[in-house]
C-alpha cells in the first residue's frame, strides 16, 4: 500500500498542512494586520479606560463636595439637630449612588451610617471603614472614599461614596472591551487561516497538476477560477507555457518517431550489403564495390543526421546573433547562376528579374542554403524542359521573392505537411532526398520571421517568401 | 598524387580513433605525424616545434581548439590551421575561422578531404594572392582585366566559372575537392543535392579544353579535380 503513495497524496503531506498554512503568505499577512489591530486597540482601550475613570471620579466627588456644603449650611442654619435631620434625610435620598455619612461631635459621640473611625480632613480613602450599610451587593472590594470638614462648632462631617461604583464601572469597560479583543482576535486569527487555507489549497491544487505534467500527462493543467485574481493570472500564465512544452513534446514525439522510422530503412540496407560483403563467396571486385555502396549509405544517414542537427540549431533562434545586414538581391543572383548549368543542361527555361539592392536582416549561408534548396526542389520534383522562374522585388516593408514553375505542383491537401521533417510526397518517394529540405527552409524562414507560403497554379506550383525588408539607412 | 610535397604535420585530437585514423593515413601518403591528445599538449608541440600544417579538433580536453589557435595567433605563430568541427553546427566554424583558423572540415570526413585542404593549406604561404595574373601552361588568366586566354584565343567566361577557374589556377597541380569548390566559388557551406559544381565544371572544360589538344583540368576519381600543368 505504501508504494502507492506520491508526495502528493500521501497522509504525512495531510498532517503538515497545519503548519504549511501557517506559514502560507495570506496567514502571514492576516497574523501581521491582526497584531497591528490589536495595539491600536489596546491603546483606544486604555485612553478609554482613563478617561472614564476619571469623569466618573470627578463627577462623584463633585457630588459628595455639593451634599456636604448642603449639610454645612443646614448646620449653620440649625444646629446639630438640623444637621443630624439633614443626615437622616440623606440617607433615603435618592442622589443616584449611595452616600455614606459620619459626625463627629465636639463631646465625641458619632452619628451616620458608617461605624466610628478615624478621620483625615480632605479627600482621602479609607480601606479599613465598614461600610456594608451599603445597599450594593456585598462584595470584597468596597472602599470608602470621602471628604472631611470641621464644622464651625469643631465638629467633624465626613461625606463619602463606595468606591466600588468606580471600580465596578472600569471593570464592565475592562470586561467589555476584553470579550470584543477576543472575539476580534478569534475573528482575525481564523480568518487568517481560512484565507491562508484557502491559497494553500490552490496552491497545493497547482502542485498536484504540474506534478502530474511532470509525470508525463501532458494534457494536465492549472485550474483557473475565473475570478480574476493573481493566483488566476498566474494559473493562465504557466498554462500558455504547459501549452507550448506540450506542443514542442509533441512535435519531439514526432521527430524521434520520425528519425527512427526514417533511418531504419537505410540502416537494415547497410546491414544487408556489410552481410554480402561476408560472404565467402563473394569475388574481390564485388567486395570493393560492396564497401564503396556501404560508405556511400552511411554518408547519406550522416547527411540526414547533419540536416536534422542544423534545423533544430535553426530552429533554437541562437543563430539570430549572427544577423547581418545581406543584399538579397546578389545573393539570389549568385545562386541562380550556381544553378544555371544544372537547369540548361536539362533542357529546363530559367526566367529571372531581380529588383537590385534588396537588402534583409538575416544569416547569408542560411539564406542561400534556402534559395538553393528551393531551386533544387525544382529540379527534382519538374520534369525536362519545364521552366522556372525566380523574381525578388519589394513591396512596401516586405521583400517578396517568387519562384514559379511549371510542374506538376502539389495537392492542396498536402500543403501544410510539406514542411514537416522527412515528410515527402506519395509520388516522390523514389527521388533521391531525405524530405528535409522544406523542413529547413521552414526553420530558416522562420528563425527572420519572414513566411512563406506555397500556391499552387493551374499548372505548376509558386512558392513566395516575404521578408521584412531592411531599409538601406539602418545599420 | 606522386606532385604532393611530404609534410611534418600536428594533429591534435582526443579521440583516440580518429587521431590513430588520421595518423595512419597522413603517414601512409608519406607525411611526419605529431600527435597530441589534449589542449595544453597540442599547443605546447606547435610552439616548440615546425610544423607545416596543424590540424586541430574543436572540443579538447585541457584547453579547446578555438583557444589553441587564438593563442598561436596572438604569439605570431602563423602555421596553418585546419580546424575540425563537428557537423550540424553552424557557428563552430564561424568561430574557428573568426578566431585565425585557415580552413575547417566537418566530422566525419573523407579522408581524400582531409589531405586536399593539408596540401592546399601547405602550399598557400607560396602563392601570392595579390598576384593580378595566373598562367598555367598557355592558359592565362588576367585578375584585374577580368579575361582569360589560351593560346592567345580569348576566352568568354562567366563571373562563376572565371572565379572557379582562378581557383583551380591558383590550386594548380593540387586535388581541390567538391566541398572545397563550393565553399571557396559558390559560398555554399552545405552539401547540395544537385551536383553543381560538375556542371559548372563540365562548362568550364568546354569552354577551357574543349578546342586544345592538351588537356588542363582533370577528374581525381574519388577526391575531386584538378588543373595540371601540362609536363
Amino acid at each position: 500500500m505504501l508504494s502507492s503513495f506520491t508526495p502528493y497524496a500521501g497522509l504525512d503531506m495531510r498532517s503538515d498542512r497545519l503548519t504549511r498554512t501557517l506559514r502560507s503568505t495570506a496567514f502571514r499577512l492576516a497574523a501581521a494586520s491582526t497584531s497591528l489591530f490589536i495595539a491600536s486597540y489596546v491603546v483606544v482601550f486604555a485612553i478609554t479606560f482613563w478617561v472614564a475613570s476619571n469623569a466618573l471620579e470627578t463627577q462623584r466627588r463633585g457630588a459628595i463636595e455639593q451634599e456636604l456644603a448642603t449639610m454645612e449650611i443646614r448646620f449653620t442654619h440649625g444646629g446639630l439637630s438640623e444637621l443630624k435631620q439633614a443626615i437622616r434625610e440623606e440617607k433615603d435620598a435618592v442622589s443616584g449612588f449611595p452616600i455614606f455619612v459620619l459626625l463627629k461631635t465636639i463631646t465625641g459621640s458619632t452619628f451616620g451610617n458608617i461605624p466610628p473611625l478615624k478621620v483625615k480632613m480632605g479627600w482621602s480613602d479609607y480601606p479599613d471603614a465598614d461600610i456594608s450599610t451599603s445597599p450594593l451587593e456585598d462584595h470584597d472590594e468596597r472602599m470608602l472614599t470621602g471628604f472631611a470638614k470641621k464644622l464651625g462648632d469643631g465638629s467633624i462631617l465626613l461625606v463619602g461614596f463606595d468606591r466600588f461604583n468606580i471600580i465596578e464601572t472600569q471593570e464592565a469597560i475592562v470586561s467589555a472591551f476584553g470579550w470584543s479583543a477576543f472575539a476580534m482576535l478569534f475573528f482575525a486569527i481564523g480568518g487568517g487561516i481560512l484565507i491562508g487555507w484557502r491559497a494553500f489549497y490552490r496552491i497545493d491544487a497547482f502542485n498536484g497538476q504540474l506534478h502530474a505534467f511532470g509525470e508525463g500527462q501532458l494534457g494536465s493543467r492549472l485550474s483557473v477560477n475565473g475570478n480574476g485574481d493573481e493566483l488566476d493570472e498566474l494559473a493562465k500564465g504557466v498554462n500558455d507555457t504547459l501549452e507550448r512544452v506540450e506542443r514542442l513534446m509533441d512535435s519531439l514525439q514526432q521527430v524521434s518517431s520520425d528519425i527512427a522510422h526514417d533511418l531504419r530503412t537505410p540502416l537494415s540496407r547497410l546491414r544487408q550489403r556489410l552481410e554480402e560483403a561476408s560472404l565467402d563467396s563473394i569475388s574481390r571486385e564485388d567486395f570493393a564495390l560492396v564497401l564503396d555502396d556501404a560508405r556511400e549509405r552511411v554518408d547519406d544517414i550522416l547527411s540526414t543526421f547533419t540536416a536534422l542537427l542544423g534545423i533544430a540549431q535553426i530552429e533554437s533562434g541562437t543563430l539570430r546573433k549572427k544577423f547581418t545586414a545581406i543584399n538579397l538581391s546578389e545573393l539570389c543572383q549568385s545562386v541562380v547562376e550556381a544553378y544555371r548549368a544544372a537547369f540548361e543542361n536539362e533542357g529546363r527555361h530559367i526566367n529571372v528579374a531581380i529588383e537590385p539592392g534588396v537588402k534583409i536582416h538575416g544569416e547569408r549561408n542560411l539564406i542561400t542554403q534556402v534559395l538553393a534548396n528551393l531551386l533544387e526542389n525544382v529540379l527534382r520534383h519538374t520534369s525536362t524542359g519545364t521552366s522556372m522562374s525566380l523574381r525578388l522585388f519589394t513591396e512596401g516593408q516586405t521583400a517578396i521573392l517568387k519562384i514559379t514553375d511549371n510542374g506538376p505542383g502539389i495537392p492542396e491537401a498536402e500543403k501544410e505537411k510539406i514542411f514537416q521533417r522527412f515528410y515527402r510526397l506519395e509520388r516522390s518517394r523514389t527521388s533521391p532526398g531525405n524530405g528535409l529540405g522544406l523542413s529547413l527552409v521552414k526553420a530558416v524562414v522562420d528563425l527572420h520571421s519572414a513566411d512563406i507560403r506555397l500556391d499552387a497554379l493551374s499548372s505548376g506550383l509558386e512558392t513566395t517568401i516575404q521578408f521584412p525588408a531592411l531599409s538601406i539607412a539602418t545599420p | 598524387m606522386s606532385y604532393d610535397q611530404l609534410m611534418k604535420i600536428l594533429v591534435v585530437e582526443d579521440d583516440t580513433q580518429t587521431a590513430a585514423y588520421v595518423a595512419r593515413a597522413l603517414r601512409e601518403m608519406g607525411h611526419v605525424v605529431d600527435l597530441a591528445d589534449n589542449g595544453r599538449d597540442g599547443l605546447f608541440l606547435a610552439t616548440e616545434a615546425q610544423h607545416d600544417v596543424l590540424v586541430v579538433d574543436r572540443m579538447l580536453p585541457g584547453m579547446d581548439g578555438l583557444s589553441i589557435v587564438k593563442a598561436l595567433r596572438a604569439a605570431q605563430i602563423t602555421t596553418p590551421v585546419l580546424f575540425l568541427t563537428t557537423m550540424g553546427n553552424i557557428e563552430d566554424r564561424v568561430e574557428g575561422l573568426e578566431a585565425g583558423a585557415d580552413d575547417y572540415l566537418v566530422k566525419p570526413f573523407a579522408f581524400s578531404e582531409l589531405n586536399a585542404r593539408i596540401n592546399a593549406l601547405a602550399r598557400r604561404p607560396v602563392l601570392n594572392t595579390s598576384e593580378t595574373a595566373l598562367k598555367v601552361g598557355d592558359l592565362e588568366l588576367d585578375i584585374l582585366k577580368r579575361a582569360v586566354e589560351r593560346g592567345g584565343k580569348r576566352i568568354d567566361l562567366q563571373p562563376q566559372e572565371f572565379r572557379l577557374l582562378e581557383f583551380l589556377m591558383r590550386h594548380v597541380d593540387q586535388v581541390v575537392t567538391r566541398t572545397m569548390l563550393l565553399e571557396n566559388v559558390w559560398d555554399f557551406h552545405f552539401d547540395p543535392q544537385t551536383n553543381i559544381v560538375e556542371t559548372n565544371i563540365s562548362r568550364l572544360r568546354s569552354k577551357v579544353d574543349k578546342a586544345f589538344d592538351v588537356e588542363l583540368i582533370h577528374t581525381v576519381r574519388g577526391a575531386g579535380y584538378a588543373l595540371r600543368s601540362p609536363d
